[in-house]
């Protein structure tokens, strides 16, 4: 898998694309790199890529953080992009095990962030279409309140409750189950 | 609304502005798709924001652990009510044991249309055995996940199993028909994990088919159970990609046996569960790097007699769970990467580590040593110094040793030679001794360590609970132990007597693969 990666990136090392950042920055990466966004995927088959791709949603400061994590994966994505059992399976298949610790440690290390940086990178991942990203930095979210209670969870992220006691009092009805 | 400004500013001050309700709708569902299915639903409360969310995204139906307040009413409102698609569809034993005609009211809910993810956990031990309803065929093509356990497949329903996009297939303590199975298995284009195991009271064992160990080159992970294994099936295995098998409760014959492994050229990953019908085991891959096997009993069966790892050059992890026939052998020809083995058991009748030779508790010439050994665990009946102290010889850069040893063990053999002995001067950090009793056979051989292992860490005894040995006990046998003349000043002695220290934390758990 890893040489199969490290391989087509030899093979793309000449096709390097420009991509752009809203504030204008210009970022040099590998065909490899950047294709592990389906939309810029997109963009380069349709040969739309010349002179640079412009991301208006991206900041350079987001966009940087985002080439970090597609050069990272670039490698393990060729073939199963988005595969999202590759890491689990990391216990038991040998596949490229160190290779596959050495990502979740790395993944670990990227999701050490603050929550406007993550909540960024989530935007830049869903418009740049890239599922691995995507659901990387969602599953953080999502663990982040798990166990959590409705009102844990409002403090945590600022939530302003603007439900009146005869609308909670409604959704309580509702489901009922949950609220057990 | 002077909540709602109190709220405001309550929020101004302490924390900052609610970056998270910035997501898109789609995002925010999928988050909350990723929750346990009460949690989702409680996402609704956060806000009028957040309160028609749940309801659009893709639901997780995971109605699990006993606290569940998801019975089969509500799975019955969430399937009517919920407006977005079906990710995942799991239903354990007490929601399926009703009405069949509930569980296929379920299936035909337009919500589970394209569902990815279907788990039928079926109530064990119901007679007769529940059948999976045709309705689960109308999901089938977007099925990537599929497990049904403690069920059958209707006889006729061959041509209507359709699984294409199936990545994970699990069938569980299942009853099913040649022609179902090869139906299945004809269908899945892509299977990467699958799991066999036959309903354990059918009597005699099914006879696996040959089709369905011939299907697949993308199979990295497979566990078959509770079945024969025909040497016309076994002979005909190619698994070339498969890394992992598990073969539970199977009976195979020695020869059918190798031929299937040597037909995995890439497994590293070999599980053996009281698995009958041959006499000899032989490892002989160049891939293995773990092996786990635990030997069953029976009065009718073949029973492993012999245990040869032929060459392993990868092998690091041999765990094997017994003998329990008296008069095992076990010979390691070669394994040089070898790095954790358990069990060695004092009744192995021979036990060869090269030109090493063990018979019984004796040693009969320890020759070759295998430095790459850390991690070893002994199931000795007679606590035997002296055997431990050829172990440590065979095995010079032991770091961590495990012993389980009988209760009353008297007579232990003092070892009276102090030749330089590696392991102790230099290697061997940690000790644990399960069912420590504090006589003086035990006392003797715990205080060999005391007063000689240079750099131990860390000493662990384990009592029994049943014990409950006094702390003035405790005392009086840290006394006995002379901790002061101890060989490594910093080393933690510990009477314990919760059972938490066993050599598996040193292997790194499997995950289970099917869940």
């Amino acid at each position: 898998m890893a040489s199969a990666g490290s391989g087509d990136e030899k093979a793309a090392a000449a096709a390097m694309i420009t991509l752009i950042s809203s504030d204008n920055e210009k970022f040099e990466v590998t065909e490899a790199t950047a294709t592990l966004s389906q939309t810029i995927r997109h963009m380069i088959e349709d040969g739309c890529t010349d002179g640079g791709v412009p991301l208006p949603n991206v900041t350079s400061k987001i966009l940087a953080r985002v080439i970090e994590y597609c050069k990272k994966h670039a490698t393990a994505a060729a073939g199963e992009e988005g595969s999202s059992s590759s890491f689990s399976d990391a216990a038991f298949l040998e596949v490229d095990r160190a290779f596959l610790e050495e990502l979740e440690e790395f993944d670990d290390a990227f999701l050490e962030v603050d929550r406007a940086t993550l909540f960024d990178l989530i935007l830049a991942a869903n418009y740049l279409d890239i599922k691995g990203l995507l659901n990387l930095t969602c599953q953080k979210v999502a663990d982040s309140v798990k166990g959590k209670t409705p009102e844990q969870i409002r403090e945590m992220y600022n939530i302003v409750n603007d439900l009146t006691p005869e609308e909670e009092a409604e959704i309580r009805r509702e489901t009922q189950w949950a609220f057990e | 609304m002077g909540v709602v400004n109190r709220a405001q500013a309550k929020r101004m001050r302490s924390g900052g502005p609610d970056l998270i309700s910035r997501l898109p709708d789609e995002i925010l569902g999928s988050i909350i798709s990723l929750l346990p299915t009460e949690q989702g639903a409680r996402t609704q409360i956060l806000s009028s924001r957040w309160r028609p969310l749940w309801r659009s995204a893709p639901l997780n139906l995971e109605p699990y652990g006993l606290a569940s307040g998801i019975n089969e009413d509500v799975v019955s409102r969430i399937l009517t009510e919920h407006r977005g698609g079906a990710r995942r569809f799991k239903a354990p034993p007490h929601i399926l044991h009703g009405d069949p005609a509930t569980l296929d009211r379920w299936l035909r809910s337009p919500v589970l249309n394209d569902l990815q993810e279907l788990r039928l956990y079926f109530p064990p031990f119901a007679l007769p055995m529940r059948t999976i309803p045709q309705s689960a065929m109308r999901v089938s093509s977007t099925l990537r996940i599929a497990h049904f356990s403690c069920c059958q497949f209707a006889v006729d329903a061959a041509h209507r199993l359709h699984f294409p996009n199936l990545q994970l297939l699990s069938l569980l303590s299942v009853s099913i028909s040649d022609d179902c199975l090869h139906a299945v298995l004809a269908s899945c284009l892509a299977l990467d994990k699958f799991q066999l195991v036959y309903c354990y009271y059918i009597s005699p064992k099914p006879l696996m088919p040959p089709s369905t160990l011939r299907f697949s080159s993308t199979l990295r992970v497979a566990r078959f159970g509770h079945c024969q294994f025909p040497d016309a099936a076994a002979l005909k295995v190619h698994f070339p990609n498969l890394q992992y098998l598990e073969l539970r409760m199977v009976t195979v014959s020695e020869r059918s046996l190798h031929a299937m492994l040597s037909s995995c050229p890439a497994l590293n990953n070999l599980i053996l569960t009281a698995n009958f019908g041959f006499r000899k085991f032989m490892i002989n891959s160049l891939k293995l790097k773990r092996v786990e096997m635990c030997f069953g009993r029976s009065d009718t069966e073949i029973e492993l007699e012999e245990l040869i790892v032929v060459n392993a050059p990868c092998l690091e992890i041999l765990d094997q769970r017994g003998p329990y026939v008296a008069n095992m052998h076990i010979s390691i020809v070669s394994a040089p990467k070898l790095k954790i083995l358990a069990r060695l058991n004092d009744n192995t009748s021979r036990l060869e580590l090269g030109t090493t030779v063990f018979e019984g508790r004796h040693a009969v010439r320890v020759a070759t040593t295998m430095r790459s050994v850390k991690v070893l665990a002994l199931k000795l009946h007679n606590l035997s110094l002296h055997m431990t102290i050829n172990f440590m010889k065979c095995f010079p850069c032991l770091e961590k040793l495990y012993i389980k040893t009988r209760i009353s063990t008297e007579n232990v053999e003092l070892h009276n030679s102090l030749d330089r002995n590696e392991c102790l001067d230099f290697h061997l950090k940690k000790l644990r001794i399960r069912h420590y009793s504090g006589k003086r056979s035990h006392l003797a051989f715990a205080r060999f360590f005391v007063l000689n292992a240079s750099v131990l860490e860390s000493l662990v005894l384990i009592i029994d609970p049943e014990m409950e040995e006094s702390d003035s006990w405790i005392e009086k046998q840290r006394r006995k132990l002379q901790l002061e003349k101890r060989a490594s000043i910093g080393c933690e002695i510990k009477f314990s007597s919760v059972g938490d220290s066993s050599y598996h934390s040193d292997i790194q758990d499997l995950s289970e693969p099917f869940e």
